[in-house]
């Protein structure tokens, strides 16, 4: 069933996606999934709008470097560089993938181990996501946009700000 | 210097504030006390007297205070406070406004009927009227706030209401899409039911036991769906087993092992075939040296007889070379020799010529013959080193023979070994290898439609789970789409309350409009009375005092103006010429002379026509920019006012006060005569 913290998750994203072009969407969705995951108490020791991976987060004994996938359309295409890019830091390779426009929005949490490169469906996807952190974070992620969406469509620098109080 | 400021004081001390200093800050009005005077206090007294009775009026204040102590002693009893309040309306029964309106001409009155600019004019002509109370009122409707908020309030309701119908629109499209994906598997619209699905779920798993009992494979134990939810489950656990049920049923090891002997076997036929192909190649060179140079016999006896004729070539040409050294010995002898006898014969002999016959023989016969022997020598080597050649590439040739042979042998055996049976020419080869490939053949066809037949199961297995998963798609966006307006109570209920505050609020607008109209209505209503009484007396003042040469009459008119939803009056004052028809804005036309008299004539009207008449009249400097002309005229009016009222004139114009003495009108003179720190002080004349 339709989960009601997703449907909300997708009333904020939408009003991003009208709001931002598609570039500016896929950053501003990076930061604010950075910050949901600080939200749940992960430390963000890496951040980077260019380049691999886009983030590295750590709490506790775990910590998972992130590959941020965040397409307006309803495919992911995964590059051989986008896989090679969080391997081999340390830390657990993960692709995060945003599944707007599907109205259940939320982010799936894959192992690197599970996609090999090429173009999937965001519904294909489901199946690798680790279902634990996606509910973790999803849920987090919905909170902070409704704290910084407004801030998200005005400045977006600031998100970068906050992620690095 | 201070005129007005004295005037001030007497509006100050009657009313306790003054209508035209609005610029005044704080509530203390502190500009009104002298700075400089001991103890900071502004005390004002009045003598007002109708002839029979006299009221001492006078109004006290003290720096920094916002109060003020008024008090009116009459003939028989002092009045303080709101009580000298109420007995000052009982003796004048104006206000402030009304006071300024007919009692006190103002300079700012003046002033504000002569500006340009039409707003300030027009509060200034609605001042003279009485009407900017209206004005203040009309003002104060907050219309275009309301109408702002109701602004704010839809945009607010519009962002709600969007927030919703993206999400209706988007469940909609992803309706449409899964839709669309049934109505491709061939299921109608209406029918995409649960029942259907389950429907198609048993038939599914049918199909799995049979194919199962048909191709001796493990039974699998797959529960039916029971809701929407269960679905999901059960397709992914049914793919499962497919996947399961293919990989041990259909294994390719068969066909590969077919395909694998086939190309095998087209294999060896290709090679052996090159390999013949090959040897007749090689076999066609042997023929041909064969046929140009003989047999391999013949050759080296050809080589023998050619080797034995370049040994008798040399021999021959050793022999020349004695016969050669012999003649040379002999020329050398001749050469020493002289006048002797011949060795041989013993005749004496001419030397010097017998050596010359003897070089000249025996060198040209000896060259001869070195030459023809080279030549012959030298073509029996070229003939023996072609011979060689050939002996050469034929030994090549049959070598090669003999390696194509062995691999021809090789092929033969290989083909023995695959086909388990003994090969040992072409012939057995081609008939072995094409019965094979018969065979081979008729099993790949029969794997071929076995495959078939087991992918068409599947492939129905397949499409059937495909339409039970599309149908619990559709099932459960169809459910989403029910719940949308439910997720989005919150809003829902918002956006109620914003349309019930968007509705009274432009109730409330609606009726401020009607308010705002109506005043608007009465606005230009009074003043139009205003003008229709007083425009005859304004006309013959304004003639009296302008005097224009050009314009004769002077007319107002007022007009409702619609000021951003508000409606005000707007005034136009003109100027016209009735001779020729002709007539003007006196504000963009008229000089500062002209326009203060215009504005004098308004001013002397009003204060006879309006209700509240008292028995005397202020002017403040009335003489403003007149010339002469103009002060004779402002004179007789005077005068003539004078005969009504008593005429209270601040003015520094000493050629307008002769001209009232010349007039024969009672003055009597205060005059400012010093200043020290406790103000002007003024004296009579």
């Amino acid at each position: 069933m339709l989960e009601h913290a997703y449907l909300r998750a997708w009333a904020e994203v939408n009003d991003l996606a009208k709001a931002l072009d598609s570039s500016e969407f896929g950053r501003v969705c990076q930061c604010l999934l950075a910050l949901g995951f600080k939200e749940i108490g992960y430390r963000v020791s890496h951040f980077q709008y260019v380049g691999r991976p886009d983030f590295i987060i750590e709490r506790s004994n775990e910590g998972y470097s992130v590959e941020v996938k965040a397409p307006l359309g309803n495919k992911v295409i995964i590059k051989p560089e986008d896989l090679l890019g969080i391997e081999g830091l340390g830390h657990n390779p993960i692709v995060a993938a945003l599944t707007y426009p599907e109205l259940a929005t939320r982010w799936l949490i894959i192992a690197a181990a599970r996609l090999t490169p090429r173009k999937y469906s965001k519904s294909e996807l489901t199946r690798f996501s680790n279902s634990i952190i996606e509910k973790e974070v999803s849920n987090a992620f919905g909170k902070v946009l409704v704290k910084f969406k407004e801030r998200a469509v005005t400045r977006t620098s600031i998100l970068r700000e906050l992620l690095e109080d | 210097m201070g005129k007005t400021s004295t005037l001030t004081a007497i509006e100050w001390c009657l009313f306790g504030d003054i209508a035209y200093l609005v610029h005044l800050e704080g509530r203390t009005r502190d500009e009104l006390v002298n700075q400089f005077a001991a103890g900071g206090m502004a005390n004002v007294v009045l003598h007002l007297s109708d002839g029979s009775t006299t009221y001492e009026i006078s109004r006290r204040k003290k720096i920094g205070s916002i109060r003020t102590d008024f008090k009116i002693v009459g003939p028989d009893k002092e009045y303080q406070g709101d009580e000298a309040d109420q007995k000052l309306f009982q003796i004048f029964k104006v206000t402030i406004d009304d006071f300024i309106r007919a009692t006190y001409l103002h300079q700012e009155s003046i002033k504000g009927l002569l500006v340009e600019e039409t707003a300030s004019r027009d509060e200034a002509l609605d001042r003279l009227f009485g009407l900017e109370r209206i004005r203040n009122v009309v003002e104060s409707v907050p219309i275009r706030k309301i109408k702002e908020n109701v602004g704010d309030l839809e945009q607010k309701k519009a962002s709600l209401s969007r927030k919703i119908e993206g999400a209706v629109e988007q469940c909609q499209l992803d309706l449409n899409r899964l839709q669309a994906k049934a109505g491709d598997l061939g299921i109608p619209q209406g029918e995409v039911t649960i029942d259907l699905a389950f429907k198609i779920s048993e038939s599914i798993v049918r199909s799995l036991e049979s194919l199962a009992s048909e191709y001796s494979l493990q039974p699998a134990t797959i529960a039916l769906p029971s809701d929407i939810l269960q679905i999901d489950s059960f397709e992914r656990k049914l793919k499962q087993v497919l996947r399961d049920y293919e990989t041990s049923m259909i294994g390719t090891g068969k066909i590969t092992e077919l395909n694998s002997s086939k190309a095998q076997l087209e294999g060896v036929i290709r090679r052996y075939q090159e390999n013949l192909k090959e040897s007749a190649s090689n076999d066609t060179r042997i023929n041909e040296l064969v046929a140009k140079y003989g047999s391999s016999e013949e050759i080296t006896s050809q080589l023998d007889e050619l080797d034995k004729r370049i040994q008798s070539c040399e021999i021959q040409r050793n022999q020349i070379d004695v016969s050669s050294r012999l003649v040379e010995d002999a020329i050398a002898l001749l050469q020493t020799a002289s006048g002797e006898n011949c060795p041989v014969c013993g005749h004496p002999i001419d030397p010097r010529r017998i050596l010359r016959e003897l070089e000249e023989k025996a060198r040209r016969r000896i060259r001869q013959e070195i030459i023809t022997l080279d030549n012959e020598r030298l073509d029996l080597q070229r003939r023996k080193r072609e011979l060689d050649d050939v002996m050469t590439i034929a030994s090549r040739l049959f070598d090669r023979r003999k390696a194509i042979t062995e691999v021809g042998r090789n092929i033969l055996e290989e083909a023995s070994k695959m086909l388990g049976q003994p090969i040992s020419s072409d012939q057995d080869l081609s008939d072995a290898v094409r019965e094979r490939l018969s065979e081979i053949e008729v099993q790949i066809n029969e794997f071929n439609l076995a495959y078939a037949k087991r992918a068409a199961a599947f492939d129905n297995i397949r499409l059937d789970l495909e339409k039970v998963g599309v149908i619990g798609e559709v099932l459960k966006k169809e459910d989403d789409f029910a719940q949308i307006s439910s997720h989005f109570k919150a809003e829902s209920d918002e956006i109620k309350q914003l349309a019930a505050a968007i509705a009274e609020l432009v109730a409330l607008e609606q009726q401020l409009s009607s308010i705002v109209r109506v005043a608007g209505q009465i606005q230009v209503g009074l003043a139009s009375d205003m003008i229709h009484v007083s425009q005859r007396d304004i006309e013959s003042n304004y003639k009296r005092m302008c005097n224009h040469q050009a314009y004769d009459g002077l007319k107002i008119e007022v007009r409702p103006r619609d000021v951003r939803g508000l409606v005000k009056n707007s005034y136009s004052i003109r100027a016209y010429s009735s001779k020729l028809g002709k007539e003007t804005f006196v504000s963009t036309r008229f000089s500062a002379g002209q326009m203060n008299s215009v504005a004098l004539s308004i001013c002397f009207s009003l204060t006879r026509v309006l209700p509240l008449r008292l028995g005397f009249l202020i002017l403040d400097d009335p003489s403003q920019s007149l010339d002469r002309e103009h002060k004779e005229a402002l004179t007789e009016i005077l005068k003539e006012v004078s005969g009504e009222k008593q005429l209270t004139i601040a003015t520094q114009d000493e050629e307008l006060l002769k001209l009232i003495q010349s007039a024969s009108v009672p003055v009597e003179i205060f005059e400012f005569t010093s200043w020290d720190t406790e103000g002007p002080r003024i004296e009579e004349r």
